[in-house]
C-alpha cells in the first residue's frame, strides 16, 4: 500500500499541529499511512505536551521577538522551529515494531537521506536497556536539543533531528525538527532569560552552505523509500481534513491548551 | 523477563486490575512489560475522582522518553481514587507498577465486563509475542 506523500509549505504553529492532528485521526480511522513534510511561519516555539510553561516562559518576550507558541500534542521537550524541515509520520503501530523501534526506524530513514546530500548522520544506538529520561527533573523547561536519548540522528556526535510521538490506540504519531540552520539557543533564552551553547547542529553548520529545500525534501523521501521500503503516492488535504484541521486549530490557538500547564 | 502476577487481569493494552477489599472497587495500573517496553516514565496525566469511563476509554495518559501514550480504562466505571504521589514521581511507575505505581481506583459498572479480561498466561502469551 503506497503510503500518502503530503508536501506543505510554511504555516503558523498551531496550524501545523491541527493538520497532524488530523491526518492522525485519519490514520486512526482506517486510512492509509501518511509523511508529511512542512515548515513554519512565523518561527514557533512548540512546548511538549506535558512540559511546565507557567512560569517558565514569557509569552509577551515571545512576543516581542515575533515568535509564536504552541503546544504539541506529542511528548518530548522545547523545541524553537525557524530554519529547518520539519516530518510528520502518521502510521499504525506496530508497522515498525513498538513504538520505541518505530522511532529509531524512522530516524534511520532520514539519517540515510542525509547522505543523499553528503552528510554522514548516524543513529545513537539503541541499547536493550530502558530508555533513561535525561533530567533527574521528571520533566523539566528546558530544549530538546540539549538531550541525546538512543535511536536519535547525529551529525558529529550532535543533535540533527529532533523528534516525538504520541500513540494512542494503535496508530502513531511521530513527528520532528530535521534543522537547517540550529536557532537552538532561542529555546534556553526565552525559557531561561539567558543564551547558552546547545548540542544542535544544523544541516548548513556541516555543508558549509544552506541547503536547497527541494533537495532536502527529496532526500527525506528518498531516505524513507529505500530504508523502510514504501512507496509514496503525492497527496494534499482532502476537504474533510481540512475542514477537520480548522476546528482542531482552536485548541491549538487556546491559552487553556497552551498553558495548561 | 517481566513480571506477571498470577492474581491479576490483564488487558491488550499492558494495564492490570486488581480486586480490593471494597466489593466492585478495582486499582488499575500498567504491567511491568508497558513500563518495561516505555522506558523512563516523566509524567502521568490522571483523571479525576467521580469521572465516569466506558470500558477501553482513555482514561489518561502516560509521558516516557519523548513518547505520549494513551491508558485505556479496562472495564466501565466511575473513579473513586487516584494515585496522586505520581505527580511529583513518575518514575514509581517504573520501579512498582504492581504496587507504589498503581494509577487509579475505579468502582466497576459492569461486573460481566471482567469476563472479557485476560489471565496472567494469556497475557504473558500476548506480551511475549
Amino acid at each position: 500500500m503506497d503510503w500518502r506523500l503530503i508536501v506543505h509549505g510554511p504555516a503558523d504553529g498551531a496550524s501545523n499541529m491541527a493538520i497532524d492532528e488530523a491526518l492522525f485521526q485519519g490514520v486512526q480511522a482506517g486510512g492509509r499511512p501518511v509523511l508529511r513534510l512542512y515548515r513554519w511561519n512565523p518561527s514557533c516555539l512548540s512546548l511538549g505536551r506535558n512540559q511546565p510553561a507557567l512560569g517558565a516562559l514569557d509569552p509577551r518576550t515571545a512576543a516581542a521577538r515575533g515568535i509564536d507558541i504552541v503546544r504539541r500534542p506529542t511528548g518530548g521537550l522545547a523545541v524553537y522551529h525557524d530554519r529547518e524541515l520539519t516530518y510528520a509520520a502518521l502510521l499504525p503501530a506496530g508497522r515498525f515494531g513498538r513504538p520505541r523501534a518505530t522511532y529509531g526506524m524512522l530516524h534511520r530513514a532520514i539519517a540515510a537521506g542525509m547522505r543523499d546530500l553528503g552528510v554522514t548522520a548516524d543513529v545513537a544506538q539503541a541499547t536493550t536497556q530502558r530508555p533513561r529520561a535525561l533530567h533527574t527533573a521528571a520533566l523539566s523547561s528546558h530544549p530538546c536539543f540539549d538531550t541525546t536519548a538512543p535511536g536519535e540522528v547525529l551529525v558529529r556526535g550532535r543533535k540533527l533531528v529532533g523528534s516525538a510521538q504520541r500513540c494512542e490506540g494503535r496508530t502513531i504519531l511521530q513527528h520532528g525538527s530535521i534543522l537547517i540552520e540550529s536557532g537552538q539557543v532561542v529555546v534556553a533564552e526565552l525559557l531561561n532569560g539567558e543564551a547558552r551553547a546547545t548540542a544542535a547542529i544544523g544541516l548548513a553548520d556541516v555543508l558549509g552552505r544552506v541547503p536547497d529545500v527541494d533537495a532536502l525534501q527529496d532526500a527525506v523521501v528518498h531516505g524513507f523509500t529505500s530504508e523502510c521500503r514504501i512507496t509514496f503516492e503525492r497527496s494534499d488535504l482532502e476537504h474533510h481534513e481540512q475542514c477537520r484541521a480548522a476546528m482542531l486549530a482552536e485548541r491549538y490557538r487556546s491559552d487553556a491548551w497552551t498553558w495548561r500547564r | 523477563m517481566s513480571q506477571i502476577p498470577t492474581d491479576l487481569l490483564y488487558t491488550e493494552e499492558h494495564e492490570y486490575l486488581r480486586a480490593t477489599g471494597d466489593e466492585g472497587v478495582y486499582i488499575v495500573g500498567i504491567t511491568d512489560y508497558a513500563q518495561g517496553e516505555l522506558g523512563d516514565i516523566v509524567f502521568v496525566e490522571l483523571p479525576k475522582v467521580g469521572e465516569k469511563f466506558g470500558r477501553m476509554d482513555t482514561f489518561g495518559t502516560v509521558e516516557a522518553v519523548k513518547a505520549v501514550s494513551d491508558l485505556y480504562s479496562p472495564v466501565s466505571g466511575e473513579i473513586v481514587a487516584v494515585n496522586d504521589a505520581l505527580a511529583d514521581n513518575p518514575g514509581v511507575v517504573n520501579s512498582d507498577p504492581y504496587g507504589e505505581g498503581w494509577m487509579i481506583r475505579i468502582r466497576v459498572s459492569n461486573p460481566s465486563e471482567l469476563d472479557q479480561l485476560l489471565g496472567a498466561e494469556e497475557y504473558g502469551r500476548h506480551a511475549g509475542g
